[in-house]
């Protein structure tokens, strides 16, 4: 079941993941920030897999359950497009960012797993060369 | 009710006029009894009027006014506080005039819609709701 494979991942999160949070900013100038607390694993994209072209060793690997942005319906209410151009608004996406531990994150690439078409994980690779 | 917490309606970058766009409601809100909105207009230039629609619905079909913000071009903040328990006795159904709200009738379903005259630059409309 595809609710099961999110329990068994949101119960190991809970165990050895860590809040952070999610940030979709929204306008340039005057820009406002949607925020939503998530539980995720973070560790440093440092294996040699990982390590791959234009990922540095200050970058981190998260993984995340879709659980708490459901809940949360973030980013919340959205402009809908016509299919098929209307990609699911509450995934993650490159021009996110996360804060972990108070370090602002630039999320450049999401992988979201699904299972019968239901997004179950979510994985991001971040960029941390922000000092803020 | 059981998914009582803050939710985010819209938060949209204002620049060119838009009539009338309804955005994805947030859903899920059975047991609804009061609502607190704030509606948070951040100005930067140019535009002529900006006009911000909290709906409701009991079907996520058919949707109904139940407050209203107007904003023109100065920065602003307003909130509202809506009460499903605020007797209500039968009127027919009517667009709400401006900054007006409509209280004692609370769906299952919130939204925001949005007019927007003239060109802004630099602008954001945020529209949340705290539910219980």
């Amino acid at each position: 079941m595809m609710s099961d494979v999110i329990a068994e991942l949101d119960a190991a999160l809970e165990e050895s993941g860590e809040d952070v949070v999610l940030r979709r900013v929204v306008g340039t100038g005057n820009a406002v920030n949607i925020d939503v607390t998530i539980r995720a694993n973070v560790r440093s994209a440092r294996t040699p897999d990982q390590l791959a072209a234009g990922v540095y060793q200050d970058d981190i690997r998260v993984i995340a359950s879709p659980t708490q942005i459901r809940d949360a319906q973030w980013p919340g209410g959205v402009a809908t497009r016509p299919a098929p151009f209307n990609p699911d608004q509450s995934l993650p996406r490159r021009g996110d960012f996360l804060i972990v531990k108070g370090r602002k994150f630039h999320v450049e690439v999401v992988d979201a797993i699904s299972v019968r078409g239901h997004v179950v994980r979510i994985v991001m690779t971040a960029k941390g060369n922000s000092a803020t | 009710m059981n998914n009582a917490r803050s939710y985010v309606l819209g938060a949209t970058n204002i620049t060119v006029p838009v009539p009338a766009q309804a955005l994805s409601a947030v859903i899920n809100l059975d047991g609804m009894t009061a609502a607190s909105l704030v509606a948070q207009f951040a100005y930067g230039s140019g535009g002529a009027s900006v006009e911000a629609l909290v709906q409701t619905s009991l079907d996520g079909v058919a949707w109904f006014d139940v407050a209203r913000f107007d904003f023109g071009t100065v920065s602003a903040t307003k909130i509202a506080n809506l009460s499903a328990l605020t007797p209500r006795g039968i009127v027919s159904a009517a667009p709400l005039g401006a900054e007006g709200v409509f209280d004692g009738f609370l769906g299952n379903e919130l939204r925001l819609l949005y007019t927007v005259t003239g060109t802004y630059l630099n602008t954001t409309l945020t529209v949340r709701a705290a539910v219980r």
